[in-house]
């Protein structure tokens, strides 16, 4: 039975171009074959036996996959069978879906597979294994678990037994180390790739740090970090408070705008309302006006007729007075006095002559009787005395019937008079007692306007709308003072539980960090305890028995305390090997258990500390994210409600202010208003009173009209009366005088016939005596008669002069004083006519004026809001804002504005061109902000250039609610945790990869080791190969030791919850170091273009090698030794100890009885002892070599098994064993 | 004592560049404005003939004398900056601090409007509107008016002041002709 375990045989069935081909490889092998025959189609096979991994068998990109390529049918299989101490085992691989794998405990059986000669499918060849009983394992479907079972580590028992070799957990190197061999095809080895080797057989890939990880981690970082500096600029916090503010400024014109939009929509309603009723008012008026001036012209119009005709009648009596007058002139210049007397004489100068004449004819008669004469003269004379008496008295009679005649006209005249006076009195009164009664009714009016003055409660309306809104002001103010207190606690209470959620916090932060401060610091110590054992075990007793003592655990272990094994001072000596005694003393330790660890053990417990250690400090940037994310979210809800609040407050305040505005203006509004109606109450009241007084006044001066016209007619009529006596007592005295004169003429007429007769007597007498006749008086007789009837000529020529005298006397001048009177009393007429007329003007023109007044009030309220409405019209509503504010303006309830619409319109555009001017100026503090942070930033500010109104508005309540909230907070904490994380994450990292160092120095002292043994004595051919490393001079490496340091050296100090505190120096500089840290590390990553920093990133690793007389120095690249020969051998030796010592670092100790597979293509430049030589020192490493060869030569005959591949008639490549003994080296 | 980052400082303003408060150098912007940096600066370069000018949140280098033949490149430089500045004054949007134009866009809106088009045309010679849009970007970039965020991207600085100030300086004269106050 073999004493080894080897993959043994590889079967290929329908493979690739192979129907069957089986090569045996348990020692050396050597394939022969022309290229493209299929010799890398079969070591790939053998390689992936080992790996199991179809994409690390260089296989190109452009080439098929190796299930394609490998497993074309469903019964394809390659099958390798495995030598074991036990015996054989068959592992089969075959397609379906994916690649599967079965184990079985039998040696290959190509009868169980193939029947006449054809392959059968899988299900059957499980059938077949059935029927013969052989034990197979279940489907294998993971390339993992396969590579588990076949290095032993996995955990299922029953799969124990199909394991090639013992692995621990570094297994995995070997299949890599193969496969790395395998694929390094170049001709040069580069220190690069033995480093490869060495760091993956000492780490996995979890190790490495992945710098693109790393960078994209640090950019995150940065780019954030750089966020919240920018945000804590001096500028930027100026300008985030000078947005808000004039986002405040912004919304207070917005309000303003739309308080006006809605006052001027109201007004608008108010006035067309107004317009309506002030329109039918002012008709009213305007008709009252027109009924007014209708009527006085009327007036006016009978006041002009009347006078007409007064004046038409007056011009009739003056043309009387006129013609009166004229023939006055006449009469008098033609002597009408004279001619009147001669007139009156005329009976006189009649008598006269006829008394003449009788004289004359008696006279004439002849003497005849002169007693007779005498008697008739005497007759005569008597005759001529009576007719004398009787005309004397005739006039009496006359003087006295024109006397009474006077007298009764005169009384006729002053009924006639006293009459027209009493009428036109009687008319003055009427028109007075008209207007008395008019103005009275007019005082009735104006006291009945006083009282209802004194009770008109003036601009009702307007007052009760202000008081209206004043009340409303007051609830406000109410409503507003308590929800002020409200919100005013609710913020203080709001304060109080964030400082106690601060408080708490603190508390709780404090125990958790002392707690995960100790807990680290005990971690620490037992790391440092490790790490003072591992540093000194080669020199203690440990190192002494793990070098000389195999299984010294389970012996010595077991009875050895830790401080004995890493004693340095017990000079331990191996005496005797095998011997199980203490001192001499046997002890059973079967069930002693074993106290003493293993070097692998102290690494794992040192690695599970230091991941204790990091999950501690990943929970305290938990603990500290979380509780800063708590915290803040805590006092991010509070500060909003605070927020909230204090805008809401912010409002009250506003809305107070705005109140108290629009309170004082109501006050002042209400004030106008109430002085407005109490002014207009006295200006009416005073209107009133003044009316009230003009009546008194005119009432009072018709009554002293009235009482004057009595008086003055009293006084007329008592003057008409007294003219009327005047006038009898003239007529009287003209009477008297004329009676007297009558009386004087008929004394001197009367005393004349006395005379006459006494003459008479004396001449009757002397004619007695004397008896004769005498001439001259008969002379004078005749001429007494001729003058006599010259006088009566005379009188009868004026005679129509003197009738028509008398006619006009009659019918003009003695009427002219009648006329005159005539004429004063229709000037009077006129003169009240005119008087009355002018106070109907005057009070026409009052009413038309008090109208006026009282219209022009309402006109111009009417034209106030007309002009207001076609302001409007003309110059508001064609304009776009009246567009943007019709929402508001149109449903707007009616309401009177104090400013007036066309205020109300300027004041809105001029709040439009300050909102336009301010909302530019907010525009650009945005910009001006958004662009100081990135286009991208992770805090949201960016604002798209074109974006409107709305965005800019939303941007600033957004940057409002950032800063109430304070959500910079929970970006500090996020990128407080960030960075807490990356140096931790990077730290850690760095500290697993150096944890290594120690390793790597081992593995390569173990590789100089092995390669001092590969002496080739025989031939001397090299003389020595030497292997030296030296710290890295990788630049990212080296920034990723300094963070390292840098936390090692800071393990609690950076990276506080707040980056940017700058409160605590020490500490700032601390973060900032940190924080400059990693920029710099992020700069290198740039700079440097790594992707990640590997294990063998930590070192250099210098060759020196000696073949012959060549000495390559320290190099880093193994390019030319020698010839291509010798380079090829030193290429193979230096595979095989790399190889060798994973397989020594990957395995257990205490199972080395397998050997392995290494496959290097194309070693024909090999010169026949060199491979010799080479592959006796791979098989003193339990390794036997796969090589292919392009053509036969001798070479071949230094391998335990040689094939050579060729191609059947059907083309399908066979292998077939050329040599089949084994030929000792 | 001067700042570790005098000579960065030197570089660029030395270039005729800006160091503006918003641009990438708003480190080194922060590093002038440090507490009595800027009085140290200024006596520093003035040894050696720079004087260090602050504007509205930006710093550059102004010299005293300068040749005619410099003044006059200056000025031609200057009246081209105009030019350039009435073209993205008359964009939709203004060029204020802190504002960002993308090319692409500019583009499209000169390929818009009519006017834009003419003024663009007049300013540059190059033959797709794209690239005149990069060529008159660029100009103010070197500037240190405008920068570079990414390929499409530029940024107005803070720098912009200077030209604006300095544009707002210029008085038209009755007979048309162009002279610095």
């Amino acid at each position: 039975m073999e004493s080894r375990r080897i993959l043994n045989r590889i079967i290929f069935i329908n493979i690739a171009n192979t129907d069957y081909s089986s090569a045996e490889i348990a020692g050396n092998t050597c394939f022969v074959g022309t290229n493209n025959m299929g010799k890398t189609t079969l070591q790939r096979a053998i390689l992936f036996f080992y790996s199991a991994n179809t994409r690390g068998l260089g296989i190109s990109g452009s080439q098929k996959s190796f299930e394609d390529y490998y497993f074309q049918y469903p019964n394809s299989y390659i099958i390798y069978e495995i030598l074991t101490e036990e015996g054989m085992f068959h592992v089969m691989i075959y397609r379906h879906n994916k690649l599967l794998f079965r184990f079985v405990e039998s040696p290959f059986n190509k009868d169980l597979y193939i029947v006449n000669n054809e392959a059968v499918l899988p299900k059957e060849v499980l059938t077949r294994f059935n029927e013969n009983k052989l034990y197979y394992s279940d489907q294998i479907e993971t390339f993992e678990r396969y590579r588990n079972i076949i290095y032993g580590a996995d955990p299922d028992k029953r799969y124990k037994k199909f394991a090639l070799l013992k692995g621990n957990s570094n297994y995995h190197n070997i299949p890599l180390a193969i496969t790395s061999i395998f694929l390094s095809s170049e001709a040069s080895i580069k220190a690069e790739f033995v480093k490869e080797c060495i760091a993956n057989s000492i780490s996995t890939k979890h190790t490495n740090i992945e710098l693109k990880t790393v960078e994209r981690q640090l950019r995150q970082f940065t780019e954030k970090y750089q966020d919240i500096e920018t945000f804590f600029r001096k500028e930027n916090a100026q300008r985030g408070e000078l947005i808000k503010d004039n986002f405040s400024q912004i919304k207070n014109l917005k309000t303003k705008q739309r308080a006006l939009a809605a006052e001027l929509g109201g007004a608008i309603k108010y006035a067309t309302e107004q317009k309506d009723l002030l329109g039918l008012q002012v008709a009213n008026f305007r008709q009252k006006a027109e009924a007014l001036t209708k009527d006085f012209k009327w007036k006016e119009n009978a006041f002009q007729e009347k006078k007409g005709e007064i004046n038409q009648e007056i011009g009739a009596i003056k043309s009387r007075l006129k013609e009166a007058d004229k023939k006055q002139k006449e009469y008098q210049g033609k002597g009408i006095e004279d001619l009147l007397k001669k007139a009156d004489e005329k009976a006189q100068l009649l008598a006269s002559l006829q008394a003449r004449e009788t004289e004359y004819s008696t006279l004439t008669a002849g003497f005849k009787d002169v007693e007779q004469q005498f008697k008739t003269l005497f007759d005569g004379l008597e005759n001529e005395k009576k007719e004398f008496l009787n005309m004397i008295a005739s006039q009496g009679l006359s003087l006295e019937r024109k006397f009474q005649e006077v007298k009764s006209k005169l009384a006729e005249e002053f009924r006639k008079n006293e009459n027209s006076l009493r009428e036109k009195h009687a008319s003055a009164t009427d028109q007075y007692k008209g207007r008395l009664h008019k103005k009275e009714l007019d005082k009735q009016k104006a006291e009945f306007s006083e009282k209802e003055i004194k009770k008109k409660k003036y601009y009702e309306r307007e007052i009760a709308l202000i008081k209206e809104n004043l009340d409303e002001i007051g609830k406000r103010r109410l409503d507003r003072e308590a929800q002020s207190k409200i919100k005013n606690r609710e913020i203080e209470s709001l304060r109080k539980e964030a400082e106690h959620i601060k408080e708490k916090n603190k508390i709780t932060a404090e125990q958790f960090t002392s707690k995960n401060k100790e807990e680290i610091a005990l971690i620490d110590e037992k790391i440092k305890a490790i790490e003072e054992k591992l540093s000194v075990h080669q020199n203690a007793f440990f190192g002494f028995l793990q070098e000389h003592y195999p299984e010294w655990h389970k012996t010595i272990g077991k009875v050895c305390n830790e401080e004995l094994l890493f004693n340095k001072d017990l000079n331990p000596k191996l005496i005797q090997k095998e011997l199980d005694t203490l001192y001499g003393i046997q002890l059973d330790l079967a069930n002693v258990k074993i106290h003493s660890k293993s070097l692998e053990e102290y690494e794992q417990e040192k690695s599970s500390l230091l991941e204790e250690k990091s999950v501690l400090n990943q929970n305290f940037l938990d603990f500290r994210e979380t509780q800063a994310r708590e915290e803040q979210s805590k006092l991010a809800s509070i500060g909003k409600k605070s927020a909230q609040f204090k805008n809401e407050l912010s409002q009250l305040d506003y809305d107070a202010e705005q109140d108290e505005q629009k309170e004082k203006q109501f006050t002042l509004d209400l004030n106008d208003w109430e002085r407005k109606a109490e002014s207009q109450r006295e200006q009416d009241l005073t209107d009133v009173y003044t009316l009230q007084e003009e009546l008194k006044k005119e009432l009072a001066e018709i009554n002293a009209s009235m009482k004057g016209l009595a008086e003055s007619l009293k006084d007329e009529l008592k003057q008409l009366k007294d003219k009327e006596a005047d006038q009898i007592s003239e007529a009287k005295k003209d009477y008297d005088e004329e009676a007297a004169i009558l009386e004087e003429s008929k004394d001197q007429k009367l005393e004349e016939l006395n005379e006459r007769r006494e003459q008479l007597q004396k001449d009757k007498s002397k004619s007695l005596k004397n008896k004769g006749i005498d001439d001259s008086k008969i002379k004078s007789l005749e001429n007494e008669i001729k003058s006599i009837k010259q006088g009566l000529d005379e009188i009868e020529k004026n005679a129509e002069l003197v009738n028509d005298y008398k006619k006009d006397k009659r019918e003009l001048f003695d009427k002219v004083e009648s006329f005159n009177k005539e004429k004063e009393i229709l000037d009077e007429k006129i003169k009240q006519c005119e008087k009355d007329f002018s106070a109907e003007k005057q009070s026409y023109d009052k009413d038309k004026i008090q109208l006026e007044k009282e219209s022009s009030k309402f006109l111009e309220e009417l034209k106030k809001y007309t002009d207001g409405l076609e302001y409007f019209e003309k110059h508001f509503k064609e304009k776009a804002l009246f567009e943007r504010l019709r929402h508001l303006i149109e449903p707007a309830t009616a309401m009177p504005s104090d400013l007036g619409i066309t205020a109300l319109c300027s004041q809105l555009f001029s709040n439009d061109g300050e909102y336009h001017g301010q909302f530019e100026k907010f525009r650009n503090k945005i910009t001006e902000f958004t662009g100081r942070f990135r286009p991208e930033n992770h805090l949201n500010f960016r604002i798209n250039p074109n974006a409107n109104e709305f965005e800019y508005e939303r941007f600033a309540e957004y940057l409002q609610e950032f800063y109430n909230e304070n959500k910079i907070q929970t970006s500090i904490a996020e990128v407080a945790k960030n960075h807490g994380m990356l140096i931790d994450a990077i730290a850690t990292k760095v500290k697993a990869l150096t944890d290594h160092k120690g390793r790597i120095n081992r593995m390569i002292s173990k590789m100089e080791a092995d390669f001092g043994r590969a002496s080739f004595e025989s031939s001397k051919l090299i003389e020595y190969i030497k292997l030296k490393s030296e710290d890295s001079e990788n630049k990212v490496l080296k920034k990723l030791q300094k963070i390292a340091e840098f936390r090692e050296q800071n393990p609690f100090l950076y990276g506080e919850s707040n980056l940017f505190n700058q409160e605590n120096k020490a500490k700032s500089e601390i973060d900032k170091k940190s924080v400059e840290l990693l920029n710099d590390l992020q700069k290198t990553i740039s700079e440097e273009n790594y992707d990640e920093i590997k294990v063998q990133d930590l070192f250099e690793l210098r060759f020196r090698i000696k073949e012959g007389k060549n000495d390559t120095g320290w190099i880093e690249k193994i390019d030319r030794v020698g010839s291509t020969g010798t380079d090829m051998l030193v290429k193979a030796v230096i595979y095989i100890t790399l190889l060798n010592v994973f397989i020594k670092e990957s395995t257990e100790k205490t199972a080395q009885n397998f050997k392995v597979h290494c496959i290097i293509d194309e070693v024909g430049q090999i010169s026949a002892p060199y491979l010799k030589e080479l592959i006796s020192f791979a098989e003193e490493r339990n390794i036997y070599l796969i090589n292919g060869l392009p053509n036969e030569s001798k070479l071949e005959t230094h391998y335990n098994y040689t094939y050579k591949f060729r191609k059947d008639q059907h083309g399908n490549v066979k292998v077939v064993p050329l040599l089949t003994m084994s030929i000792e080296p | 004592m001067v700042p570790k980052q005098t000579a960065e400082i030197f570089q660029i303003l030395s270039k005729g560049n800006f160091i503006s408060s918003n641009g990438s150098q708003a480190r080194l912007y922060d590093c002038i404005s440090h507490e009595e940096n800027f009085k140290v600066l200024k006596e520093y370069f003035a040894h050696i003939g720079y004087h260090l000018e602050s504007g509205h949140n930006y710093y550059y280098f102004s010299q005293q004398d300068e040749t005619n033949t410099n003044m006059e490149k200056k000025l031609e430089q200057f009246a081209h900056f105009i030019d350039v500045m009435d073209f993205f004054s008359c964009l939709d949007v203004k060029p204020v601090t802190g504002t960002r134009y993308r090319v692409t866009q500019i583009a499209e809106e000169c390929f818009a409007n009519e006017r834009l088009r003419q003024k663009i045309y007049a300013i540059s010679r190059k033959d797709k509107l794209t690239d005149k849009v990069i060529d008159v970007a660029g100009a103010l970039a070197n500037g240190g008016f405008l920068e570079q965020e990414d390929e499409d991207t530029y940024k107005v600085m803070d720098a912009i002041h200077y030209l604006e100030t300095i544009i707002s300086l210029i008085t038209i004269e009755d007979d048309g002709e162009q002279k610095n106050s």
